[in-house]
């Protein structure tokens, strides 16, 4: 289905005559038309997907094989956020997916599955009977399950599991998930210090580490106001990323929440506009479209409706297929994009109860106040204290909640 | 009187850990047998039998001639040669003790240097193994010296010094030995062709009926097919292997990981299980774990773990340097990145040949440390290494430092020289969230 649709929608990137109707299907002229160029995916180093989907096809029961197509399929949905590729994963799991007893490295993988698809409490039961047992694979399901808490705002459980996984992980994923925490419970300056040094330290660690370091450095930093360090960590860590020839979303997103919080829109358009394809990234390009449209931006204002009409398409379509995930997302689109506050908050509200990162403050306590619910925004408010959180944007939307 | 060591041409042969089996041959099998061994059909149970005979023997006249150094001599070879066979460290000891009683009946006019020298270079000491070839009298065999010269200059990384040396001993006298070495060369330096023919030119002028050189010899072949990605042609070799010497757990083990490679675990299972009854070393013990964990009762493989961790353990405060590299791999996956770490760099400072760089780079990724493992990598590949394991974990280093180009050379390079390479030689990932991107 979302094949199609994309399908769909990289058609009218190529026939740029054919009017886009977001709420009509586009049916192809021919057969002979061309409707998504697709480069064979494959991650550097690696066999391609197709290649290791045929070695998994060839012996499906043959667990290495399976893993090696799975975890390159995860891989890719995490750079693409294609969630065909999480078919992929679990369809080469999948004599060993329904098994309680499944191998370690599979019940990881597992968990990895649940969790990009939102599937929060069966991931977490993986992650726990992992921890559980004696299996190396435990520490790294101890260590996602604190970034999972993390996402969930728990800093005090991620930090148990930060600090049992510690002798277990690298310095630097140590040091970032302390950090993590710390910025979550009040302590963001010194958090910012420790991960300056630890970055500083640590410069031959993997690209996936530092990017992530740095992500969080960068969103520590403009917590606290510093925008410009925030500014040069993202910038940084965004061209490693380019200069890998891989893609991340988070990063790119959160950079881009960053210019457009600063109010350099054209940066974020230039930051985003190879990913299109990407739902959070359109999102992020979309609202910054539409603050260079107000500005007097013909062509961002084309784009600007037409990445819209993409966007409620998108949605739409995850929610056809009750998929669960982007809450997020679809509540920034409803808020900065369709400006529906009181849709937005509807949204977030379902989001919050899953996903309590900074940014899910941000969103809720926005879109409470646009939508004139300042009452609803209590749970935010309330974790807000609980936590000890800091942040000079949520600072400023609550001073403004407090001004008469 | 003390006794010259006649056998020190067959102790020349003893250089390479691989050849140590050749100085069974030599020794075993005399020309004339020892009255009470058996020569009838051979087993890898008998050999031992006859090992553990001649060593009983071998002390028991030893005490009859407490000042034979010939006979003291044979047996600390004896020793030697039982955990070679056997891969149990204790006769390290035991050769050790006896080695201490050879050396005094021998004095320092006929020190027994190349028995000291080869217990060290065995247990991974080679400055001490070099040291001893300095004490060795003048009467001792030039050739056995420089062929010990050059077995250390090899696991010193030192490869053309080490091939210049066997090169020259096998233009001056070829033999098995000759042969053998410089396969060892050839086969670690991008040429497993050339490896290959001359062990098959080995086999070709080994005119013993020794049974365990016969079936080193066809293991050795095997696993140089086995590199190049060669299964049939390896699977041949072992099962040859294993009729040379029925009941030896090294064939049945190489068996074992083909097994695993085609998917064939239940096969693979009792390789493992028959080999563990066997030998009771802790690789395998890791290895049927390994395959345990990826079958229908994952926790089957914690006692295994267990066991084998036990067994490092010991093994790392009794003998540490011969066992430090062998327990960087069971670290690797069961331990902390930490541990894992210091075993390597401890390796790599006893013996810094390729495959214990290769162990480095890969604890030093597994440590988050990606930066210097790719460094590392580097200096093996300008050293003259060139196996599959080299580039395919390089290739790993190279994608997880976001190196797209190199990391796909490499992989190419890998592939070129085995197409199973990538399969067979998965680099140990470092411990981060799964997931971390979508988090974010």
């Amino acid at each position: 289905m979302k094949m199609w649709r994309r399908q769909l929608v990289a058609a009218s990137v190529l026939a740029a005559s054919t009017a886009f109707a977001a709420d009509q299907p586009y049916t192809p002229k021919s057969d002979d038309e061309v409707l998504e160029r697709i480069n064979v995916p494959r991650l550097p180093g690696t066999a391609s997907l197709a290649e290791l989907r045929s070695l998994s096809a060839a012996q499906p029961q043959f667990l290495p094989a399976a893993l090696a197509y799975a975890r390159a399929a995860l891989e890719l949905n995490r750079r693409e956020e294609d969630p065909r590729y999480l078919g992929y994963a679990e369809a080469a799991l999948a004599p060993w997916w329904s098994k309680a007893n499944a191998p370690p490295e599979v019940m990881l993988l597992r968990a990895a599955l649940r969790l990009a698809r939102m599937e929060v409490a069966s991931a977490e039961q993986d992650l726990s009977a992992l921890i559980a047992s004696p299996a190396p694979e435990g520490h790294a399901a101890r260590i996602t399950r604190a970034v999972l808490r993390l996402s969930q705002g728990n800093p005090a459980a991620a930090a148990a599991d930060c600090e049992a996984a510690a002798a277990y992980v690298s310095a630097l994923v140590a040091q970032t998930c302390a950090a993590s925490v710390q910025g979550l419970s009040g302590y963001a300056a010194t958090a910012l210090a420790a991960l300056k040094a630890a970055i500083a330290s640590n410069a031959g660690a993997p690209l996936a580490t530092q990017l992530w370091a740095r992500g969080l450095y960068g969103e520590l930093a403009a917590r606290m106001g510093l925008n410009r360090e925030a500014r040069a960590s993202y910038a940084e860590a965004v061209q490693r990323m380019l200069a890998a020839g891989t893609t991340d979303p988070g990063l790119l997103a959160a950079y881009a929440d960053l210019l457009l919080a600063e109010g350099d829109a054209r940066a974020a358009q230039d930051l985003l506009s190879p990913y299109q394809r990407l739902d959070s990234l359109l999102l992020r390009l979309t609202i910054a479209e539409q603050i260079l449209a107000a500005a007097g931006d013909t062509q961002a204002a084309t784009d600007a409706a037409e990445h819209t009409g993409r966007l409620k398409l998108r949605f739409a379509e995850m929610r056809q297929r009750l998929d669960v995930s982007h809450f997020r997302e679809q509540a920034l689109f409803e808020l900065a994009v369709l400006h529906q506050p009181g849709a937005a908050l509807r949204t977030v509200q379902r989001s919050w109860a899953t996903l309590r990162e900074p940014i899910d403050a941000r969103i809720y306590l926005q879109a409470a106040e646009a939508a004139g619910q300042g009452a609803e925004a209590a749970p935010v408010l309330e974790w807000l204290q609980k936590t000890g959180f800091e942040d000079v944007r949520l600072q400023a939307l609550l001073k403004r909640r407090a001004a008469p | 009187m003390p006794h010259i060591p006649s056998k020190s041409r067959c102790l020349s042969l003893l250089l390479i850990a691989a050849l140590t089996a050749i100085s069974a041959a030599c020794q075993r099998h005399p020309k004339s047998p020892k009255p009470g061994i058996p020569t009838v059909k051979t087993s890898y149970a008998l050999e031992l039998s006859n090992l553990n005979a001649m060593a009983e023997g071998g002390q028991r006249m030893l005490k009859q001639h407490p000042n034979d150094l010939y006979i003291a001599q044979d047996v600390v070879s004896t020793f030697l040669e039982r955990a070679r066979l056997t891969g149990n460290y204790a006769d390290y000891g035991l050769a050790s003790n006896a080695l201490a009683e050879a050396s005094q009946i021998g004095g320092k006019l006929l020190y027994p240097c190349l028995l000291a020298a080869k217990l060290n270079y065995t247990q991974h000491r080679l400055k001490q193994a070099e040291e001893e070839l300095g004490h060795c009298p003048s009467i001792t065999d030039g050739d056995a010296i420089a062929a010990m010269h050059a077995d250390i200059a090899f696991y010193s990384g030192r490869y053309a010094e080490a091939e210049a040396i066997y090169r020259s001993a096998l233009n001056d006298k070829p033999s098995v030995s000759g042969y053998t070495r410089m396969a060892a060369v050839r086969r670690y330096t991008g040429a497993p062709g050339e490896a290959m023919a001359l062990l098959v030119a080995a086999e070709q002028i080994n005119y013993t009926e020794e049974p365990v050189l016969k079936a080193w010899l066809k293991l050795q072949r095997g696993l140089v097919a086995y590199d190049q990605g060669d299964l049939s042609l390896a699977s041949a070799l072992f099962y040859a292997a294993n009729q040379a010497l029925p009941g030896w757990w090294l064939a049945d083990e190489q068996l074992a990981e083909i097994k695993v490679l085609m998917g064939e675990p239940d096969e693979a299972r009792k390789l493992y299980e028959g080999v563990i009854a066997r030998s009771g070393l802790p690789e395998h013990m890791d290895e049927l774990a390994r395959l345990l964990r990826n079958g229908s009762d994952p926790a089957s493989a914690n006692v295994w773990i267990q066991k084998a961790e036990a067994i490092y353990r010991e093994r790392l405060k009794t003998y540490p340097e011969a066992s430090a590299g062998h327990a960087v791999d069971h670290f690797l996956q069961f331990g902390t990145p930490a541990e894992a770490l210091a075993l390597a760099r401890r390796n790599v400072e006893l013996r810094p040949y390729g495959d214990a760089k290769i162990a480095l780079a890969e604890a030093l990724f597994r440590a988050g440390q990606a930066g210097e493992a790719a460094t590392t990598i580097a200096e093996v590949e300008a050293s003259g290494w060139n196996t599959a394991k080299l580039h395919a974990i390089a290739a790993q280093i190279y994608a997880g430092m976001g190196q797209s180009a190199k990391a796909d050379a490499e992989r190419q390079t890998a592939l070129g020289l085995n197409r199973y390479a990538m399969r067979l030689f998965p680099l140990p990932q470092s411990v981060q969230p799964e997931l971390l991107s979508l988090l974010q």
